[in-house]
């Protein structure tokens, strides 16, 4: 096995692969950072130029650029109150309060550090425990999958601190707008009041662009006295103090690591939810959750690195059963194919050698 | 601008009774118990339930006042009562709404060009200056979406000399 790791390194580390992830990470911070646009639209707005590639540059370019653009998305919600991926959500007030307190450098730095943290801790579970995980998530059916996405849903709601009942109220009301459209096992248009356009439902994108940004420039606009809140403060060292973070939060970050590989290796749960729910974890499990929401850095310690444990973990299902546990993992796929190096069980069966590349590949940007 | 919860509360029910009666029109699957109806009709029973409870916070909260202060429905905010402000928030809506109606007709480039002229008015950007930022960004983004994205942005009048 580890020669085979030792091939993998060598075969990742060449220097046009170091280039060509070096290219994609700057892609993928760009696109993460750009609030609307996600991971899922860097990935699918890369498969044209990978055609193009060897394999393992190719992947190497999604793989690196997805997990640039999770991080990312965390730079605009820090800094304007808009994240920029809907994995960055969970914690994006939280993030901008403590810009406005002046710790803006902490906040990103958190993000930054445990973000990488994250994501190695996931690449090294699907390094070494990828097929039993896999096997374990395969055993779950529907009813297991309901309860999981109703937990992520409550969790939804705990985050709305002093309002449970507006956040439940918020939630049945997402639910609702959820409903619009054909995506109903009838293939029946609901609430789409004879027009076409609403028969295809309502996208998180647009949803997200009107909740987030345009609500932020209406707060902007109405202001009576308009100064842009940007931080004023030059942004310190981000690497200062993390060291601290994360002897003060050890328990905070395995929590959030282990618990984002778990999501993201079910199928159909990515970063997102991984966020929200870890974000609420830390806050039911904290010592101090009346600090939550008013710039504490706890939260964004451990949703930090769930969210991009999830991007590692998303790729279990995918390379050992070729079942995407995010959309990122199902664009891959069929890149996958592409190349004819065909997702599922064969791929560990036949060559140990592609399925450590991989974990290489993912662990390169972090 | 912020409501009273009861009344929040109350547009809660009259949605989620407006939903309820709605999905009894929803064709039932032939030979299954679960039709498109059933989903939106328990998160309108949510709905409901969560709208009362709104209700019921708004009365104790009324309850709750003794010294005789008025009963409030909503509290307007200054910026209500400032016609700059006031202005800059309709134009916003307005020119989304425009956006909206116009982008299909007059083609992306002439309704961003006006969209962006007017957001810097808003944001209170001298005249030339916006001429040209909203003049230069429009195209950029039309490159952006247009050649490099592939987002079949509308052409409309422009269509003749589309490139």
């Amino acid at each position: 096995m580890s020669a085979a790791w030792a091939q993998a390194f060598s075969m990742v580390f060449e220097p046009y692969n170091i280039l060509v992830i070096l290219g994609a990470s700057l892609y993928g911070l760009f696109v993460g950072a750009v609030p609307g646009l996600t991971a899922t639209m860097a990935t699918a707005l890369l498969v044209p130029v990978t055609f193009f590639m060897a394999p393992i540059p190719a992947i190497a370019a999604i793989v690196s650029a997805t997990a640039m653009a999770i991080f990312s998305g965390d730079i605009p919600g820090c800094l304007l109150r808009m994240p920029g991926t809907p994995a960055s959500a969970a914690y994006t007030d939280e993030a901008y309060a403590m810009t406005r307190k002046g710790q803006a450098e902490v906040a990103l730095g958190a993000g930054l550090v445990f973000s990488a943290v994250g994501g190695l801790f996931g690449t090294a579970v699907l390094m070494v425990a990828a097929p039993t995980l896999a096997e374990f998530a395969l055993n779950f059916s529907s009813f297991e999958y309901f309860w999981l996405v109703l937990m992520g849903l409550t969790c939804a709601v705990f985050i709305s601190s002093e309002r449970p009942l507006k956040g439940m109220a918020s939630l049945f009301a997402g639910l609702l707008i959820a409903c619009v459209g054909l995506g109903n096992p009838a293939a029946f248009p609901r609430f789409t009041f004879g027009n076409v356009e609403m028969m295809g439902g309502i996208g998180l994108i647009p949803l997200m662009i009107g909740m987030f940004a345009v609500s932020e420039i209406i707060r902007f606009v109405v202001n009576m006295e308009p100064e842009l809140e940007i931080v004023e403060r030059p942004i310190g060292n981000v690497f200062k103090g993390m060291w601290g973070l994360a002897v003060k939060y050890p328990q905070q970050i395995l929590r959030g690591s282990v618990l984002g590989t778990l999501v993201g290796a079910l199928p159909g749960a990515g970063a997102d939810i991984a966020a929200w729910m870890s974000y609420g974890i830390s806050k039911k499990f904290s010592k101090e959750p009346e600090k939550f929401g008013t710039g504490h850095v706890e939260g964004i310690v451990e949703s930090g690195s769930a969210n991009n444990s999830a991007l590692a973990g998303a790729w279990i299902p995918a390379l050992v059963f070729g079942i995407p546990g995010d959309s990122i993992t199902a664009i891959v796929i069929g890149v996958l194919y592409m190349k004819n190096m065909n997702p599922g069980p064969s791929l560990f069966t036949r060559t140990r050698r592609t399925s450590t590349r991989f974990s290489c590949c993912s662990s390169s940007p972090t | 601008m912020k409501f009273n919860d009861a009344v929040w509360g109350g547009l809660l029910v009259l949605l989620a009774g407006t939903i309820l009666v709605h999905v009894q029109g929803f064709p039932p699957i032939p030979g299954q118990k679960v039709g498109p109806g059933l989903f939106p009709g328990t998160i309108a029973v949510g709905l409901g339930v969560c709208g009362l409870l709104l209700i019921a916070n708004g009365a104790r909260a009324r309850l709750a006042r003794k010294d005789g202060t008025q009963w409030q429905w909503l509290w307007l905010p200054p910026w209500l009562k400032s016609g700059r402000h006031l202005a800059a928030f309709l134009v916003l809506v307005a020119i989304n709404v425009f956006y909206l109606l116009a982008a299909g007709k007059l083609g992306f480039i002439i309704t961003g060009f006006i969209y962006l002229l007017a957001f810097m008015w808003v944001l209170r950007v001298r005249l030339p200056r916006a001429i040209v930022i909203a003049l230069v960004m429009t195209l950029v983004i039309h490159y952006m979406f247009y050649k490099l994205l592939r987002v079949p942005l509308p052409w409309g009048v422009l269509t003749p000399w589309a490139w």
